[in-house]
């Protein structure tokens, strides 16, 4: 592959995941005036953007539809090309010579063909059908007949089907509506003619161009009143449609009883609530919330199992839909909220899905029980890099509600965010994490429609223990996460599943708050604005808060944390009243009290209800491992920053030397942290050096320094520092750092803390006192942590310290 | 019901070539890919001809059947099944672009071109000269070997992401980045073609 290739190659890739508006200016200037290589990247751009669905179809399916049919002359018809074929017949376009008009040509299909009685039958009910002639009613021109092939020859039209216009979004209300005005009166005028549709379903309305609607197959499925014996109902339809259809087949029907104008009734029922909702209805489970209630009880009419209390004419539901819309012309604004308050109930489980599950897990049930997991981040395949949030989101997303349902140890987000751009196979990845089965999936958006898939993998053997793909609407995708822990949950024998209660969410909220997460967690934690939003969208929304709480604590040790925290208090005091069951709502309350309050007392008793909410919460873990530290309980300290580490490995690799240092364990600290640095060079941050200092390493500590300000490619500083250390010794280190961090604060905000400490390597007492007397009038939140510092060791007999331990509510040693 | 003893030995061969070709043994390959292509032929013929059965065929729904029918699937991991894939999608390609070029031959180009204006007119995915695309495929590989084995498995193999990454040992992102450029290069490609004939 030649270089000139490889730069064309990644400034496709750099550009397309810009926004449009962007990549003008971005290939400019990454270009620098190469103008046959900007020239070559603008010319890709430009094919991709037109490019559409190239290439998105495997290329079989598309052979299957270009046939050799096509170009043939069939009678005076010649056929362009095959439209679709469905489980009765195949439809090509063609062209009608005689009439110069394009129509659609109909051929019975395979098995049908060749069945003499079947034959006649569909001759006789097309007749029958090409006498109605209704707007909403696909027209049928003639019968023909080519070497014993019957076809019909009908109107031509341009669209869509009901079927794939559902598959990319369900309707808006109103368009629902009309549609199903236009449906009824097609209906209508066929069963007033005595002629029963009898396979009234989305692949049989088709939503022309001009946005009318035309029932298609008239007639095709049965005269009036003929008995449809559960045999007859295979031969019609075909094997492989009878599932398909099944879905929408009245009691009546299915029981294999007669059938009249009232079934279609039922089965038009069944297509207006999937039009208003995505879905079909599933017996026992109230209706969708995007169900308007008005409609709902039309639909409820409906779907009457005993026919006498159906609607009995299609003008009778006309009627009641045609007050729907008057009503909705009055309160349209009521009825958008509603539409657009879905309700992610986890209940709303597609019963299909699990009983395919089940069966395929009753076969392999000797599967191996599961001790951990981790979850790899989804892989967005949206192609559209802007989606990164969602992905994300629901990443996280699946990895709290494993942690919550299952007593398995789940590896945590930040730990398995390391996969998101590399992925080894997935064997070392396990050996990595140190988990015994990987989760993994990807993510795929099509308009409104998201689809997911998810396998679950046996890590040492490599086996797949289960996989399922998923496909839903945008807002009901947002609940999956609790669906597919569960279900994984149980295939892997991950211990018992507590069930979550359910919740109701905004999805435009929990949009928000997925984007604020998505932010929160990348470098410069962010995010705020996007969690204000969520819980101003829906001010009952307790996660949200939560996430607004997380936000402004990290704020403060950056801006005022005088300001902030009240607020960081607030909010999470907020998400505890809205949802005392949320783990991720105690844990906030536990930080805001901590690092804000100062109050050790009702901070230990949120963090230990949040880790009694979640056992395997790797955050609340480690931050009850600081606070114990301030409490001296030092083992039970190390012990949860080992738990917090053993649960999230990548998050905090320093937490538990850093709890070392903190219990003045250093030949521990420095020797858990080299062996940590060393798996993972440069993600150690200050603790290594502080080890080395606390361990009076003093050769080791500046080597540290050194490599630190090299890390950050500050040369000249590491240079100076080994220097001086090498004529100078500690102290002559310790006070050229402390000269460059003065001189620092002179242009911009250093923490008194931090000046604290570069004056307590010196042990100069009164100016180390008077920064920390600062520190504490601007209300530094990690002040809590004081007295665990060793640094600060040599004031420990200073009056003046003892009495800022006690200001700050530390408990001072026995 | 009891399987043909033929075709046991049929999948325990396949399975072992599939095994030794994803530990590396390379010739694993050649000796594999007839198997496969005398097996996806038959299976693609029955279909191909089935023009009156009305159900579209996919290319994934072939392979997976003559998976089935070689693969001794007790015994092997699923990274052999992207393996297989793989070489199946090689096999997809030739099967259907010869399918292409024969019939391309028995309709005569002008014939072709016409119902190809038309279909651009209604279909919303007009239907794709496969020869065109074969060619400009081997272009590719000229260019960028990877990226038209990403094209090759997902598009005539039907491989998913994830498979397709398994078996080229990269991440699915780098699929996906390799699947936007080799796009963007063959839409170019083939539509220069096309422009070109007139």
């Amino acid at each position: 592959m030649d270089e000139s290739w490889m730069r064309v190659d990644a400034l496709l890739q750099s550009a397309l995941e810009r926004p449009h508006a962007e990549r003008d200016v971005f290939l400019r200037e990454a270009c620098g005036g190469d103008a046959a290589l900007e020239c070559e990247v603008r010319s890709l751009l430009d094919s991709y953007d037109q490019a559409g669905t190239f290439l998105e179809r495997p290329a079989m399916e598309m052979d299957a539809a270009a046939d050799p049919f096509v170009g043939r002359d069939i009678s005076h018809y010649r056929i362009v090309e095959r439209l679709g074929g469905g489980g009765m017949g195949v439809v090509y376009r063609a062209q009608d010579q005689r009439l110069h008009r394009f129509v659609a040509l109909k051929f019975l299909a395979g098995e049908f063909a060749d069945d003499p009685e079947c034959i006649s039958r569909f001759q006789r009910e097309a007749r029958a059908a090409s006498a109605l002639n209704h707007p909403n009613i696909c027209t049928i021109y003639d019968v023909g007949d080519s070497d014993g092939h019957p076809f019909l020859v009908m109107e031509h039209l341009e669209g869509a089907t009901l079927r794939e216009r559902l598959t990319e979004t369900r309707l808006p209300a109103e368009r629902a509506l009309l549609l199903g005005l236009e449906i009824l009166d097609g209906l209508e005028a066929a069963h007033n003619a005595g002629i029963v549709h009898r396979d009234i379903k989305p692949a049989n309305i088709f939503i022309t161009s001009g946005g009318h609607a035309k029932i298609l197959d008239f007639g095709l499925a049965t005269g009036g009143g003929i008995a449809a014996g559960a045999d007859s109902a295979i031969d019609q339809t075909g094997v492989g449609a009878v599932l398909g259809t099944a879905a929408y087949m009245a009691p009546e029907q299915a029981r294999g009883e007669e059938v009249d104008q009232r079934t279609d009734l039922w089965a038009f029922g069944i297509v207006l609530y999937e039009m208003l909702s995505g879905t079909r209805p599933i017996a026992g489970i109230g209706p969708s919330a995007d169900v308007p209630p008005a409609f709902a009880n039309v639909i409820a009419r409906c779907l009457e199992p005993d026919r006498e209390r159906r609607y009995q004419h299609a003008s009778e539901v006309r009627a009641a839909l045609t007050k729907v819309r008057r009503v909705s012309g009055r309160r349209r604004r009521a009825w958008l909220t509603a539409a657009a308050i879905a309700l992610l109930v986890a209940t709303g489980l597609v019963a299909a899905e699990i009983g395919d599950i089940r069966q395929r897990s009753s076969g392999s049930a000797r599967g191996p029980l599961i001790r951990s997991i981790a979850v790899l981040p989804l892989v967005n395949l949206t192609g559209d890099p802007s989606q990164e949030y969602l992905t994300d989101g629901l990443t996280d997303e699946l990895i709290t509600m494993l942690a919550r349902q299952t007593s398995a140890r789940v590896v945590s987000r930040s730990s398995v965010m390391r996969y998101k751009n590399t992925r080894p196979p997935t064997r070392d990845v396990a050996r990595e994490l140190g988990v015994d089965s990987v989760l993994e999936g990807s993510v795929t958006r099509v308009g409104d429609r998201v689809h997911i898939t998810a396998q679950l993998i046996d890590a040492p053997s490599g086996t797949h223990l289960w996989a399922q793909s998923y496909d839903r609407s945008f807002d009901d995708a947002l609940a999956l996460p609790n669906e597919l822990s569960r279900t994984v949950a149980r295939e892997a024998r991950l211990g018992a599943s507590v069930l979550s209660p359910p919740r109701t969410v905004n999805p435009a909220a929990h949009d928000a708050y997925l984007r604020g997460r998505f932010i929160w967690f990348s470098p410069g934690s962010g995010g705020l604005e996007y969690f204000q939003k969520a819980v101003s969208l829906q001010p009952d929304y307790a996660l949200a808060w939560a996430g607004l709480a997380d936000a402004y604590v990290t704020q403060s040790g950056r801006t005022s944390p005088l300001q902030v925290m009240p607020l960081a208090g607030a909010a999470a005091r907020k998400a505890v009243e809205l949802d005392d069951s949320l783990p991720e709502a105690h844990l906030a309350l536990a930080a805001t009290l901590f690092y804000g309050d100062w109050d050790l007392k009702r901070a230990e008793v949120e963090l230990l209800r949040a880790l009694e909410l979640n056992p395997n919460f790797a955050e609340a873990h480690h931050l009850h491992g600081y606070l114990l530290t301030v409490l001296d309980r030092n083992s039970e300290a190390i012990a949860e920053q080992r738990r917090s580490m053993e649960l999230d490995p990548f998050a905090r690799p320093w937490a538990l030397g850093r709890a070392y240092v903190q219990t003045r364990q250093f030949d521990a600290a420095v020797q858990e942290l080299r062996m940590r640095e060393n798996a993972r060079p440069g993600t150690m941050t200050r603790d290594l050096a502080d080890a080395y200092w606390g361990a009076g390493m003093w050769h080791e500590w500046a080597d540290e320094m050194a490599k630190r300000f090299r890390a950050s490619n500050d040369e000249p500083s590491a240079r100076t520092i080994e220097r001086i250390f090498k004529r100078g010794g500690k102290v002559a280190a310790a006070e050229w750092l402390l000269s460059t961090i003065e001189t620092r604060a002179r242009n911009r905000y250093v923490s008194f803390n931090e000046l604290a400490l570069a004056t307590a390597r010196l042990e100069r007492t009164d100016a180390t006192m008077a920064y920390l007397e600062r520190a504490y009038d601007e209300h530094y939140p990690f002040l809590i942590l004081l007295k665990s510092q060793p640094l600060f060791d040599f004031l420990h007999h200073d009056e003046r310290f003892l009495a800022l331990l006690r200001k700050i509510g530390i408990p001072l040693s026995a | 019901m009891p399987r043909a003893p033929e075709a046991t030995d049929a999948a325990g061969e396949v399975s072992r070539l599939l095994q030794a070709w994803s530990r590396g043994e390379s010739d694993a390959l050649d000796r594999l890919t007839p198997i496969v292509y005398g097996e996806l032929l038959r299976l693609a013929r029955r279909h191909l001809r089935g023009e009156r059965n009305g159900h579209s065929m996919q290319a994934t729904a072939l392979v997976n059947e003559a998976y089935v029918r070689l693969v001794d699937f007790t015994r092997i991991r699923w990274q052999n099944r992207a393996h297989f894939f793989a070489v199946s999608a090689q096999v997809m390609r030739r099967i259907l672009v010869d399918h292409a070029r024969r019939r391309n031959a028995k309709r005569g180009r002008s014939h072709r071109h016409v119902s190809l204006d038309e279909a651009v007119v209604v279909a919303p995915q007009p239907s794709l000269d496969l020869v065109a695309l074969d060619e400009a495929l081997q272009a590719l590989a000229r260019v960028d070997a990877r990226k038209a084995q990403v094209v090759e498995m997902r598009f005539f193999g039907g491989l998913s992401v994830e498979e397709s990454a398994a078996v080229l040992q990269v991440s699915a992102v780098t699929v996906m980045r390799d699947w936007r450029t080799a796009k963007a290069w063959l839409y170019r490609e083939v539509m220069r073609g096309t422009t070109g004939d007139g």
